[in-house]
């Protein structure tokens, strides 16, 4: 055999010179002349990690949210300015309750399979995602949105599926019953968990439905046509979409491309060469880019903040003792933290982060109307450090937990957050972590009372756009850190209560902000993330929302 | 031949199935679980367990999961790909990293082989010198910085390959990959064929060959290259599975969907059923290929083949 092999190489080593020199001249010439072959007008978007799941009901994740609502619509979208506007609902009444919605569904909105979307298309799937059986991730989203008999998820709530308060009066008519009035449920509705589901469909498709783009059928602009695990996604044009005629413009792009490119080295250098429209920026890359024409900064809602471990019973007593946690909010300078991270990233002022919600009667920010609620102040801060040291008898030792696989911020803010401890006198031990380490630890500590951490860094991101999805968590029913206060537990239940109108609810929420923070200092918020991203110039209409999913929809191009 | 390949094989299972239960076992020891959402409650993950039974014992899963192995079903992702079917996930990242891998790999041997003689032949000379320093920069560079140089310098700057992974032209865009991956193989290969070379070219036989007037390339590869391949196929077979499975580095620079990435992800998200499948795909792989390299010795070198038939 080796013979043989031998033979054929004789002679043949000429031949494979030239064979060798022909294909390096055709990579030249391809590698030269290797742009697509053109005139599909295609938008690019870089993504850092491919959609979870495409069932609206199954998803957690932002980047699969987002591919939803490119494909799939509900009752109502949010617009520019994070106001709620009709989608797939033709008009909507409120009753004088405030607790009863009536909307009507358009008569031209039908699916991708020419079948028509019914009040019973919504009916359908918002008793999948509360079923207990279905253990969908998201089940508290209705209770969130005080819908009547939401908490049928858990079966010691009392309630089952049947008791949800949502019925199809008709065809084309779809009623909600909420437990009380409340100014966020039609902006909730904006979200996929919300969205409507054709049960014959998704009934046949069986385990499979939403695995592929087969198992599929759209209600929104767009239709997945492609889906290549870990590659990339695409969307065309959904002809059968209601309002197809004014959607569809010379401007709008043919096909959107989402591409999963983990390394952000590699994607702005696509970016540079024209094959990406956007490219999310890391840290380091932000100075050089920063002059360059579609550099943009968004917040995102995610508000970092130290989660201390108050929890009376087990939980070390340092953390108890108001004037250590006073002592750790005023040592911190976060201003320098955010500069630090140079990724979007600012410095909190309060545990609700901006742009998050309105005065109901002004329209002014909420962080605005409370300006910051905390301060950093070294000498205040020692002062506090001395007399908590005074009063527990020993110096204080702080055990840090925080995430070492979610990107750098985490990191360095950990790191940061040490030193400006450490100038007042604490001792703080570094515990980084990944995240889900991270977060069993917490619950074993909140939940099973054993005292794993002092403080953790964690985030929260908002599920709606109003300071009630913060607020919550701190109640001592919630107890996310053991923390607990008759004054903060008034105010936040009177601000829920059924009767209280707006804007007595929104000063409920402002001083329950400051009994939370400046007061007692339960928690300590250090920054809200923010990210920075560079847009190619040739496109506009992307969406970005701190409390909702950010839209791509309505990307066009600019000539 | 046919009954130590049998025994081999024998061996081979039941070393899978061991692999199987201490990947198993370790799976469960390690902290965190495959639902981290910061919203879930203590309630909700015990229900997301039992539905996907990961409420049972270690050997009642470890059971079950067999059973479904043998007709094909390696379970569902829990967190990369919500319930999509592991043994799909894997046949078409485990396609293209093969193809990164077997590239690499051919880049490798090429090249490594080509220094490798040439430094044996020209063994103590100033290209012996310049071949062994490429060399161990080869083995020193971590495959990152090879890559990013690559995809800046040729795919970036000079436009002659594209940057990123394309899969409407796979075997293309690849090549930037499979050569950032190649250079570590390549030093490896070309050192150990250069000393085994070195080796064979100062024996007996050959200098009865270079005495009876045959041609220096003729006699290096019908005479000399046999000899030299053997320990240099030993080395090679590590090596192949390494690249076959999928460096997790060249797949994320040039946004590769290989099984490198997939396995990376299993560990950091905790989806049990990706890392098990992934890990076990792996071992697969590294045993068939040492059978292949034992089969491979006997077909190369008449005296290991004959040694076992007299056996």
């Amino acid at each position: 055999m080796w013979c043989k092999l031998n033979a054929l190489l004789k002679g043949r080593i000429s031949e494979m010179k030239k064979l060798l020199v022909c294909l390096m001249i055709l990579a030249l010439l391809v590698g030269c002349n290797g742009e697509k072959p053109v005139k599909e007008k295609v938008v690019t978007i870089q993504v850092p990690s491919d959609v979870i799941s495409m069932d609206t009901q199954i998803a957690t994740d932002g980047g699969s949210f987002s591919a939803q609502d490119m494909c799939m619509a509900g009752l109502i979208e949010l617009d520019e300015n994070n106001l709620p506007v009709c989608d797939l609902a033709e008009s909507y009444t409120i009753d004088e309750t405030g607790t009863v919605y009536t909307f009507k569904i358009k008569e031209n909105a039908i699916w991708s399979n020419g079948t028509p979307i019914t009040a019973h298309d919504f009916v359908y799937a918002w008793k999948r995602v509360v079923n207990p059986d279905f253990a969908s991730e998201y089940n508290w989203f209705l209770e969130t949105a005080n819908i009547v008999g939401a908490s049928c998820y858990d079966p010691e709530s009392g309630y089952t599926v049947d008791d949800l308060g949502v019925v199809a009066l008709d065809d084309k008519t779809l009623q909600v019953t909420l437990t009380q009035p409340s100014g966020f449920f039609l902006s909730m509705l904006a979200f996929p968990t919300l969205f409507p589901l054709n049960e014959e469909f998704v009934e046949a498709q069986g385990d499979q439905y939403a695995l592929s783009v087969d198992n599929m059928i759209y209600s929104g602009p767009w239709v997945m046509s492609a889906w290549e695990a870990n590659y990339s996604y695409e969307f065309t044009i959904n002809d059968k979409y209601w309002n197809y005629e004014n959607f569809k413009t010379d401007k709008t792009p043919d096909k959107i491309i989402f591409r999963v490119v983990n390394d952000t080295q590699t994607a702005l250098m696509e970016y540079e060469s024209g094959l990406l429209d956007t490219v999310n920026l890391s840290g380091e890359q932000v100075e050089a880019n920063k002059e360059k024409p579609g550099f943009t900064r968004r917040l995102s809602g995610y508000l970092f903040y130290l989660l201390i471990n108050i929890n009376k019973t087990v939980g070390p007593t340092a953390m108890t003792n108001v004037n250590a946690r006073l002592a750790m909010s005023y040592a911190i300078d976060r201003e320098t933290i955010a500069t630090v991270l140079n990724d979007g990233s600012v410095a909190a002022e309060g545990i609700i982060p901006f742009s998050l919600a309105n005065n109901p009667e002004t329209g002014k920010d909420f962080r605005d109307d409370n300006g910051s609620v905390m301060e950093y102040n070294e000498v205040k801060a020692k002062e506090y450090y001395d007399k908590a040291v005074a009063e527990l008898g020993n110096d204080v030792t702080i055990n840090l937990i925080y995430d070492t696989d979610q990107g750098d911020s985490e990191i360095k803010a950990a790191e940061q957050i040490q030193f400006f401890l450490e100038k007042v006198g604490f001792t703080v031990e570094l515990n980084g972590k990944p995240k889900n380490t991270r977060l069993m630890m917490q619950r074993a500590t909140l939940e099973g009372g054993k005292a794993e951490f002092d403080v953790s860094l964690t985030r929260w991101g908002p599920d709606y756009g109003d300071p009630q999805t913060y607020m919550d968590l701190f109640t001592s029913w919630r107890s996310t850190g053991g923390y607990a206060s008759e004054a903060y537990d008034m105010l936040v239940k009177h601000a829920e209560a059924a009767d209280t109108d707006p804007l007595t609810r929104w000063e409920d929420f402002l001083a329950a902000e400051k009994v939370l923070v400046t007061e007692d200092a339960g928690i300590v918020p250090i920054f809200q993330a923010g990210s920075a991203m560079l847009i190619s110039p040739k496109i506009t209409g992307i969406r970005f929302h701190v409390a909702a999913v950010d839209s791509y929809r309505h990307i066009v191009f600019v000539d | 031949m046919k009954k130590y390949i049998s025994k081999r094989i024998l061996v081979s299972i039941a070393t899978l199935l061991f692999i199987l239960l201490v990947l198993f076992i370790l799976m469960d020891l390690m902290p965190g679980s495959p639902f981290n959402d910061e919203k879930l409650s203590e309630a909700q993950i015990a229900v997301l367990y039992t539905k996907y039974g990961l409420d049972k014992p270690v050997a009642v899963r470890f059971f079950l999961y067999i059973k479904n192995m043998l007709s094909g079903d390696l379970g569902v992702s829990y967190s990369i790909n919500k319930n999509f079917a592991i043994s799909q996930m894997v046949k078409e990242r485990l396609g293209i990293s093969i193809l990164v891998g077997a590239m690499a790999m051919g880049f490798g041997t090429v090249f490594g082989l080509i220094l490798g003689i040439v430094s044996a032949l020209k063994h103590n000379s100033w290209i012996d010198n310049f071949c062994s320093a490429i060399s161990v920069i080869g083995v020193s560079v971590p495959s990152y910085v090879c890559a990013m140089l690559l995809a800046y310098f040729i795919a970036f700057k000079f436009k002659l390959f594209p940057i990123l992974y394309n899969k409407s032209m796979p075997i293309f865009s690849l090549i930037l990959p499979a050569l950032a991956l190649s250079v570590s193989p390549m030093a490896n290969i070309a050192r150990f064929t250069r000393s085994e070379m070195i080796d064979v070219l100062s024996s007996d036989y050959i200098s009865l060959v270079q005495s009876m007037g045959i041609k220096d390339y003729k006699m290096i590869i019908t005479h000399a290259m046999r000899n030299t391949l053997i320990p240099v196929i030993t080395v090679m077979g590590p090596i192949l599975i390494n690249l076959l499975t999928g460096s997790s580095v060249i797949e994320k620079i040039f946004g590769i969907p290989g099984i490198g990435s997939l396995m990376i992800n299993g560990i950091q998200q905790n989806d049990y059923n990706v890392t098990i499948a992934c890990a076990f795909v792996y071992s697969v792989m590294y045993i068939i290929m040492m059978l292949i390299v034992d089969i491979l010795y006997g077909v190369i070198d008449p005296r290991i083949r004959i040694s076992k038939e007299e056996n």
